[in-house]
């Protein structure tokens, strides 16, 4: 047992330089690939951008797929985290890369619609993008602290009719994911909340269960911990059927609240990808996800971290992007409105 | 777990160590405690980014020696961090900024071995601190929950209080100076309508100017300029000097670690506060109340002590939020969270019920690894001080080298390399100008918690201004602030005072100008054969450098 | 003994009462500029909105302290009180002026060639012609350029891990990432 942590260590610490030393030797002699997809992807190496910080969510179950398309494609992918501006900057640099398959991308959905906020100024929309597949789906829940008044969300949205602008939700920025599934909400249930902007979901989360606010909307994930410490109780599914391990949980369908949480990992190409080296480019996605479902370590990691994994192809992921982008182009107007 | 404490937690903590003494644990304590050093002296490169590179390891070598070693990189590069600060004047980050004013001093006058042995130890006392007050004093994390908007309002109001502190005897260019950085943090979406504030229409600059960038600009880049005027094409320094502090050193550390590490650990404690601000605080208090106040500006070791210890008592509270609650309070809690999470454990008390033997390995490995930090680093420091030996133009090209190589990695775009230029630039006529630079480190991490939470307070009491004083810890820490900066400029007018009634008796009797002149020239001369023969190969002792 | 020398406060030249005065008064007329453009570029955002500040709130309340204080400094540099003492840098002299000016074109280069370029070469370039800047000789620039390069960039991209941009070096790199 020991010996066999003790090998890894030695190895996670030798592996790299020598991987380094050996590829340097092994490749060094070819010129590079090309756009044709017959000998797509040749050995030219393929850059991932992922437009968060490495370490998040989205960024360690892209790391965990990499090696398994690697397995598929016959040659090495580069994660390359290009943060900033809630992923614009990493879009921009996506949507500007040569087409050849060489550069791919996370264009996770709805984070990827900012640009329907025209005052983000992005130079990018849904065409600028070939999606190629959908590998995860986060469900979301409305949250309250556990030490406060609420209990169910008919007495908020009561509440908050009686006395519009007196229950406050936190956000993650205005305009963010959470932002407009809080205005969907709104919308469905007639209330009017007050908005409260943070920078960071720490002092988000903080202030929820310090009861400095009323409710939080997020993903599973982000309350995970603190629904199982019972600092915080899920109020409704923001979801057409119950939450897996949250049956007890209200879906907001049930309540009739039209306010569904739909957040997906979404990979894409720049537009303009030759339609032959698309598919390569799916068929490999969809392999690499099987295989990693296969594999119990990756599986282990979905599970503990509360993703949804599993594949979609690329016409799924291209409705569901237009379906979002026409949702979204409704309710960020709405959402900045308020304001 | 609060019944029955005592025995308990020390049963628990015994076993935690044991965990951590096994080969294996100290191999991982190690390794992260080594690559921390390396981040931390690499300006730019923070430890998230590190820690999270090194998520994936923890996957295949499970949670226990995993999660050691990302903790290990976190308080490992405040150690490394250190010295590019004191040796140089490149802070890697805003809140090496307060070590930097007097190390970098020290660091001058010959001093530099004794400054880092201060700050190694101190450093020490505020981890060791830390861990005493996260095992002892972790039910305090609760009592954050009941801080709100205001009541962060109101410790960046007392924040603003330091810079009059900070401004040493140019009390007006200094609130100059504090109204600029806070103007840098306007820079970005603005946090009431969330539109973009004077970015220029560019997304680079929505999540603010970097800060990293600016603060090597101002402070590093700007030295290194200065440093062209020198004649001398030698190193900057002839000998390497003390390496040991003195009895005075340490007699005089004391105070200011005892002061720094309770600063820190309370400021650590509430999620989303401005942590560089802890450095400050133990700075302006070390400045303002110590014996060695006079010599503030000039080198004093108080300078250094009170804010390296600060900085890592408050780098192992601000674990204390994620260990009994849950809630990760920074970016780099977050991957660590992350590291819990992908092994299906969830921070917070649930970890000290079910998974206890985890729970206390990890703390007693935060122990473990300091005093390895402190025995891999005291050695080192004689290897470091050889910094200052190397030719000063080849010196120029590799810290000059560092700072692009730094700008760049923060969000790998070529845009923080101009930001670096910008600032450097401005960091340079401030000084020319006697203006004092360290204020615009600390207001420009104030200004978006100020506007932040103001507007979250009054977003929360429907627009009522009164909220504002409405708790007894916001009431509080605006009186004080007030106080302080009523209160500054009457003692500092007194300060004055004696500064020039004393300044009166050196100019009678004192040592004239012209005497330590030639004394310098001499031991310049003296040293030049052993000079020499380090021009003609710059690069080993160089590369260590980086 | 060794312990009071201070390398950087060796340059003969000090300022002469008339220059530190007239650049405090620069500095003094350049910090009321910014203020005022800061409150120029403010009437872009609210300052209100509902009952909260709105986008301009803080801009113009820092504005209009900035402006203030940066007054009574041109005002106070313009009677001259300003003083040189034992702790100000001394003025810049022209050699040493040129030489930063340089390096900090050498930088402003530097940003722009880095994708072109790509890291390695870039910063080999770089740090060596800032050698030369700093009174270095070209044999030792060429060592510390290169020697620089490849440490700092085998260091990022093997130990940590980061990928830094290749260039026109990425046929003879790409094998090392």
């Amino acid at each position: 047992m020991d010996r066999r942590i003790a090998s890894a260590a030695l190895a996670a610490i030798i592996l790299p330089l020598a991987l380094a030393g050996c590829s340097s030797l092994t490749s060094s002699g070819d010129g590079g690939g090309g756009g044709d997809a017959a000998d797509f992807p040749g050995s030219e190496p393929i850059t991932m951008i992922v437009p968060f910080s490495a370490g998040g969510s989205s960024d360690l179950m892209v790391r965990g797929l990499v090696p398994f398309m690697e397995d598929e494609l016959g040659t090495s992918i580069i994660v390359e985290n290009t943060v900033g501006a809630g992923g614009q900057i990493g879009l921009t640099s996506l949507a500007n890369a040569t087409p050849d398959g060489h550069t791919i991308g996370l264009t996770n959905l709805p984070s990827a619609l900012a640009y329907v906020n025209e005052d983000r100024g992005a130079t990018y929309d849904q065409d600028s993008f070939e999606a190629l597949a959908t590998v995860n789906r986060f469900r979301g829940i409305v949250a309250a602290s556990s030490t406060g008044p609420w209990t169910s969300i008919e007495q908020v949205v009561e509440a908050a009719q009686a006395a519009p602008g007196t229950i406050t939700v936190g956000v993650d920025g205005l305009g963010g994911d959470d932002h407009i599934v809080v205005t969907a909400f709104e919308e469905a249930a007639g209330v009017d909340f007050t908005i409260v902007p943070f920078d960071d979901g720490s002092e988000k989360m903080t202030a929820l269960i310090g009861n400095q606010i009323d409710l939080s909307f997020g993903s599973v994930p982000t309350f995970r911990a603190q629904i199982e410490t019972g600092s915080v109780s899920a109020l409704a599914a923001l979801d057409a059927e119950p939450i897996v391990g949250l049956e007890d949980v209200p879906t907001t369908e049930s309540l009739g609240y039209d306010a569904v949480w739909e957040s997906y990992n979404v990979l894409s190409a720049p537009a303009g990808l030759d339609a032959g080296v698309r598919d390569t480019l799916e068929a490999a996605i969809e392999a690499a996800s099987e295989a990693a479902m296969q594999d119990a370590d990756f599986e282990a990691q979905m599970t503990n971290g509360g993703y949804e994994f599993g594949f979609q192809d690329s016409a799924w992921t291209n409705e569901k992007w237009t379906d979002l982008d026409a949702l979204w182009r409704e309710l960020v107007p709405l959402a900045l409105a308020q304001q | 777990m609060k019944g029955d404490v005592d025995v308990d937690i020390l049963a628990q903590l015994l076993a935690g160590f044991q965990t951590v003494l096994t080969p294996v644990n100290l191999l991982f304590a190690l390794a992260g405690c080594v690559m921390g050093m390396v981040v931390g002296i690499l300006p730019g490169f923070g430890p998230p980014a590190a820690m999270a590179l090194l998520l994936p390891v923890t996957f295949v070598v499970g949670p226990v020696p995993g999660i050691i070693m990302i903790a290990a990189i976190l308080y490992g590069s405040m150690y490394g961090g250190t010295i590019t600060a004191v040796l140089l004047n490149v802070p890697g980050e805003p809140s090496s900024v307060a070590t930097t004013l007097e190390g970098y001093a020290l660091a001058k006058q010959g001093r530099g071995g004794p400054a880092l042995v201060i700050a190694a130890a101190g450093s020490f006392v505020g981890a060791t601190v830390g861990i005493i007050g996260m095992v002892l004093f972790a039910p305090l994390a609760t009592a954050v929950l009941g801080l709100g908007a205001r009541d962060y309002f109101a410790i960046g109001v007392l924040g603003l209080s330091l810079v009059v502190g900070l401004s040493g005897r140019n009390v007006l260019k200094g609130l100059v100076c504090a109204l600029i950085g806070l103007a840098i943090g306007l820079v970005g979406l603005d946090p009431v309508l969330g539109t973009p504030r004077f970015t220029g229409g560019m997304p680079e600059l929505f999540d603010g100017i970097d800060l990293v960038a600016v603060v090597m600009g101002l402070f590093g880049l700007s030295e290194m300029l200065i440093g062209l005027e020198q004649r001398v094409s030698k190193g900057r320094l002839t000998k390497i000097g003390r390496i040991a502090p003195t009895r005075e050193d340490w007699r005089r550390s004391v105070g200011p670690m005892a002061r720094g590490s309770i600063i820190g650990f309370f400021v650590g404690l509430l999620p989303g506060s401005p942590g560089t601000a802890a450095t400050f605080f133990s700075y302006a208090l070390e400045r303002r109340w110590s014996k060695g106040r006079q010599q503030f500006g000039r080198g004093a070791i108080e300078g250094v002590a009170g804010p390296e210890t600060a900085n890592n008592s408050l780098g192992i509270a601000t674990m204390v939020p994620m260990f009994t609650l849950g809630i990760p309070s920074s970016v780099t809690m977050a991957i660590m969270m992350g590291a819990f999470i992908v092994h299906g454990l969830t921070p917070g008390p649930l970890l000290f019920r079910d998974h206890p033997d985890v729970a206390w390995a990890i703390i007693a490995s935060l122990f473990v690894g300091n005093v390895i930090l402190l025995i891999l680093n005291v050695p080192l420091i004689r290897v470091w001080l050889y910094i200052l030996k190397i030719p000063y133009a080849v010196l120029f090209g590799i810290v000059v080298g560092l700072m692009i190589l730094g700008a760049f990695l923060v969000t790998g775009t070529a845009l923080n390399i101009l930001v670096l230029l910008v600032f450097g630039v401005f960091g340079y006529v401030l000084r020319k100008l006697d203006v004092p630079l360290a204020p615009i480190a600390l207001t420009m991490v104030l200004g978006s918690i100020l506007e932040e939470n103001l507007v979250r307070a009054l977003l929360l009491s429907d627009g009522d201004v009164t909220t504002l004083v409405g708790s007894p810890f916001s009431a509080i820490l605006l009186t004080v602030a007030a106080l302080a900066l009523v209160g500054a400029p009457l003692l500092s007018m007194g300060a004055k005072r004696l500064e020039r009634r004393r300044q009166r008796i050196v100019d009678m009797g004192g040592l004239p100008t012209g005497a330590v002149a030639t004394l310098d020239a001499a031991d310049l001369a003296d040293a030049d054969p052993s000079d020499r023969s380090s021009t003609d190969r710059p690069t080993p002792t160089a590369s260590k450098g980086e | 003994m060794v312990a009071l020398e201070d390398v950087t406060a060796e340059s003969e030249s000090t300022w002469s009462p008339t220059g530190f005065r007239i650049a405090n008064i620069v500095g003094a007329a350049l910090a009321v500029a910014l203020a005022a453009a800061l409150l120029i570029a403010s009437q872009e955002y609210a300052f209100r909105v509902r009952s909260l500040p709105g986008p301009a709130f803080f801009p113009v309340i820092i504005g209009v302290a900035m402006l203030g204080l940066s007054i009574a400094w041109l005002v106070l540099a313009l009677l001259g009180r300003y003083r040189v003492d034992a702790d100000t840098e001394p003025p810049p002299d022209r050699s040493a002026m040129v030489r930063a000016v340089a390096s900090l074109g050498v930088v402003t280069a530097s940003a722009f060639a880095m994708q072109p370029l790509g890291y390695p070469l870039t910063v080999a370039i770089a740090v060596a012609i800032l050698t030369l800047l700093a009174r270095g000789r070209l044999r030792a620039a060429i060592p510390t350029g290169l020697g620089f390069a490849v440490v700092s960039f085998l260091l990022v991209t093997t130990v940590l891990g980061v990928q830094l941009p290749t260039g026109v070096l990425r046929p003879l790199l790409v094998g090392l990432l």
